[in-house]
């Protein structure tokens, strides 16, 4: 009988929480102006990425070689916008063709895709590990937890990008295995954040309490502490998608990311690296569009550390 | 055949001396053989062997009228015999070379840069310029702001738009080279698809070869009817590619239906089956851009159905698993080390060619071997022209662009120059406002051993430092008198003896004699020489232009 009441009262507690938690957050948010400015870039991208075919003028992987109106030299061709003038008989591309005459405009909207996938996916993927491992170091404490910090530090002491491109290379370039380089990077960084709020709650009164009740380990760790390390994890994972896009724009520039002919901004600069001064607009929107996107999650990220912080909360 | 006959008297005469001066006794003198006819030998080599210690023989297996060319070219410069026994025929014979150029290597900094300092001993006119120096950069654009910049003297092929900018700048000079190159994608018929000869034709339909020229070659390049280049011998105008007049629409109908027929319809996801193109990142004078013409293929193949992965590979172990014939499908290319036919078409399609394209069509193969041992000029053209149709016909690889390039130096470079077949000699370019020649080419040269190479940058260094018997005159390419001052035939062709220059001296200060000329040519002869080492042991070039190598390996 004991477990049933507690169990319904610590959910009865939770809901209450949460429901104030989630209300202050959006409050303490919509007075931070940077975050509110990152949040409509992500969810702007976000628009875009989920309609990119309906967004996008033309196929993103076909050359323009034969269409009509496409007046040769095509491969590198400027941008052709009606409304700015550009002669009605060429066809219209709103940022010009790119080394293999294929529209610019489409690719860099497809690529959102690519580039949210990987953010969200590889950050994903490293909080449930780098979490689940926090948990377990933090609660379990001793020799448990001395080894997986360690194996922490260890990846830690590794450039994050040196060590993603060694795991790129070990598993051979393609957008799973980056996605999943980038996310074995980043696993530390969540392990540790988690492990230091674990080891601040679980001395608070009621892990102690429930523990009396007879509560068992995974539940006190779950249903308990858990929560309460939610928030700096919230904080570190938006920050750390802007990262991960960037990673992943870095190990593609290098060639073992996305694979032609995907559409990826980091290839795509690296592609057009060679022609910055004779055809600028196929450096400059790949470029500008990773730009937009790391800001827009570092703004909604340094926004929700404000937010999320009592400090803060004077009113 | 005339300059033989009028340098004949001066043979024997040098030949008397020769024989006259030297003690008898002196020194062993080297001599290999084998049967021509021995079970699985396909070479032309019977003999090589030192007759005194200034005479070389050759005894081949059939005639071989472009024997001098063969000679001249930098995969058999002459190496001293000691130092092929001491390095074991590998080694630092790869990393410090001795040869008889006008260079010889002071400094290799692997990665950066290959720094040469002028032989004050060379026998012929020494070089110019005390010091010359390789750089490379991949970038053209890189490379172009290097030169712009007065770092560097020289720049091998600027970027395909750059070739305006370095006309117009009075600093700069352009040189042009014509287009004696063939870029190719190689289809392995041992691999599937590719052992299908319809799967093989439907691309060769299937690539548009006009498109690819037009908007990713230079001006100066021409798109492929056959793997010849136009300006070389063997190229046979009279036979004309499998799609010759047909429009787009019509090859890609052509190229769905032999697929159809192979037995790749399309799928249930749309497409008919999956490959990878392997290719290595760098530049070269047939292939500018090699990123963005892989994914056009990738393109134009798409409409067909075929699904091509992309997979960036280094250039040694890309030219590496070519020749082991372990690529299935690949975009590669050859420049002209010499103008002949037996140069592009020997060394490919061969007997004794790699196994780059997989099994060899003895419809092609047997044309080659009739035409190389052919001294009429006529004859050997008529035999081309089939082997050109067997190769369009049974299609090992599909010939798409003969690029034009360039090379561009600084205006007051005097005696600059590119050659056509990329072997610039540096040794004649004068740079009036230092002591140095700074050149940077595309990539960074492999090895310094060159019997063991094949990739054009590398070469080029080797050139530098090593000397052949015979040479090719700058300009028309025509075989000239280098470790040799006189060569001779017999009247069918199949004897071929030259006599060594005398007071000729290795960087090392030994003396050139015969000897050095046998092991030089026996360790790539005979698979089974213990000096028979080399980088990677391939050996490509021997056995592509004279037919295979003696005590050839089992073949698996």
């Amino acid at each position: 009988m004991d477990s049933v009441v507690s169990l319904e009262l610590s959910n009865q507690g939770k809901n209450q929480r949460t429901y104030n938690f989630w209300l202050e957050l959006l409050g303490n948010l919509r007075r931070n102006r940077s975050a509110v400015t990152g949040f409509i870039i992500i969810a702007l991208l976000v628009v875009i990425a989920i309609f990119a075919s309906v967004i996008a003028t033309h196929d993103p992987l076909l050359p323009m070689f034969g269409l009509p109106g496409e007046t040769p030299p095509l491969p590198r061709k400027a941008p052709c916008i009606h409304l700015l003038g550009c002669d009605v008989e060429e066809a219209q591309h709103l940022m010009g063709l790119d080394l293999n005459a294929r529209d610019l405009f489409s690719r860099v909207i497809f690529g959102s895709r690519t580039s949210l996938v990987v953010g969200v996916f590889s950050v994903s993927f490293a909080i449930t590990i780098g979490t689940l491992l926090g948990l377990i170091g933090g609660y379990a404490g001793g020799w448990i937890d001395n080894i997986i910090m360690r194996m922490m530090d260890v990846m830690l002491a590794f450039p994050s990008l040196l060590l993603a491109i060694t795991i790129v290379t070990i598993r051979g370039p393609g957008l799973e295995n980056a996605l999943l380089a980038i996310a074995i990077v980043s696993i530390p960084q969540y392990a540790r954040v988690t492990r230091s709020s674990v080891l601040k709650v679980k001395e608070e009164e009621f892990v102690t309490a429930e523990r009396s009740l007879g509560a068992e380990s995974w539940r006190i760790v779950f249903v308990h502490i858990l929560p309460h390390a939610l928030t700096p994890l919230i904080v570190q994972a938006t920050l750390g998608i802007g990262g991960a896009v960037l990673e992943a724009a870095g190990l593609a520039f290098l060639g073992l990311g996305a694979q032609p002919p995907t559409p990826e901004w980091g290839f795509m600069l690296s592609e057009a690296r060679a022609y910055i001064f004779t055809s600028p607009h196929l450096v400059f929107f790949p470029g500008i569009a990773i730009t937009l996107t790391v800001l827009g999650f570092n703004l909604l990220g340094d926004g929700l550390r404000d937010a999320l912080d009592p400090r803060l909360n004077r009113d | 055949m005339r300059s033989v006959l009028r340098v004949m008297p001066l043979f024997v005469l040098l030949l008397a001396l020769s024989v006259a001066l030297v003690p008898a006794a002196a020194q062993d003198m080297m001599s290999y053989s084998t049967d021509c006819a021995a079970e699985g030998y396909t070479g032309t080599f019977q003999s090589v062997e030192a007759v005194d210690a200034m005479t070389v023989k050759f005894t081949l297996c059939s005639p071989d009228p472009a024997f001098p060319a063969k000679v001249a070219f930098s995969a058999f410069s002459i190496q001293p015999s000691e130092y092929l026994e001491a390095t074991g025929g590998g080694g630092d014979l790869i990393t410090s070379p001795i040869g008889t150029g006008p260079y010889k290597l002071e400094r290799w900094d692997q990665g950066n840069e290959m720094v040469l300092t002028r032989n004050e001993d060379y026998w012929g006119t020494p070089a110019i310029e005390p010091t010359v120096i390789f750089r490379w950069n991949a970038e053209a654009t890189a490379r172009l702001l290097e030169l712009q910049s007065g770092n560097i003297d020289g720049m091998d092929n600027p970027a395909q738009g750059d070739f305006a900018v370095i006309e117009a700048d009075p600093n700069l000079a352009l040189y042009l080279r014509s287009g004696t190159n063939v870029f190719y994608l190689g289809m392995n018929n041992r691999i599937a698809p590719f052992d299908s000869l319809e799967v093989r034709q439907a691309l060769a339909y299937a690539i548009d070869r006009e498109r690819i020229v037009a908007n990713f070659y230079p001006p100066g390049s021409s798109a492929a009817t056959q793997f010849m280049p136009p300006s070389i011998f063997g190229f046979t105008g009279e036979v004309k590619p499998l799609d010759d007049g047909m429009t787009v629409d019509e090859k890609l109908a052509k190229a769905a239906e032999l697929l159809d027929a192979a037995g790749y319809p399309v799928g249930d996801d749309g497409t008919r089956f999956t490959v990878t193109i392997n290719y290595r990142d760098v530049v070269r004078g047939y292939l500018p851009s090699p990123g963005v013409v892989a994914q056009d293929i990738q393109a134009q193949l798409a409409q067909l159905g075929i699904v091509v992965n992309i997979e960036v590979m280094e250039s040694g172990a890309f030219l590496d698993a070519s020749d082991a014939g372990q690529l299935a499908f690949y975009m590669l290319g050859w420049g002209a080390d010499y103008p002949d036919a037996t140069n592009f078409l020997d060394f490919h399609f061969g007997e004794g060619s790699s196994d780059q394209f997989g099994d060899k069509f003895p419809e092609i193969t047997e044309p080659l071997k009739q035409a190389a041992s052919l001294a009429d000029t006529g004859e050997r053209y008529q035999i081309y022209i089939q082997a050109n149709e067997a190769i369009r016909d049974l299609v090992p690889m599909i010939a798409i662009a003969h690029g034009g390039n360039g090379a561009a130096f600084q205006a007051r470079i005097a005696g600059a120059y590119a050659s056509d077949i990329g072997a610039e000699q540096f040794a004649l370019m004068e740079d009036p406002n230092d002591d140095n020649l700074v050149w940077m080419q595309n990539a960074e040269p492999i090895g310094l051993y060159c019997a063991d190479e094949t990739d054009g940058e590398t070469l080029r260094a080797c050139e530098q430092i090593n000397e052949s018997l015979l040479a090719y005159e700058v300009g028309t390419g025509r075989p000239i008198g280098r470790l040799a001052s006189d060569w001779s035939a017999s009247d069918d062709l199949t004897e071929w003896t030259f006599t060594l220059r005398e007071g000729v001296k290795f960087h090392d200060g030994s003396d050139l004699d015969a000897n050095d000329v046998v092991l030089s040519y026996v360790v790539q002869w005979d698979a089974a020489h213990p000096l028979h080492v080399g980088r990677d042991g391939n050996f490509t070039y021997f056995s592509g232009l004279f037919g295979g190598f003696m005590n050839p390996p089992a073949s698996e």
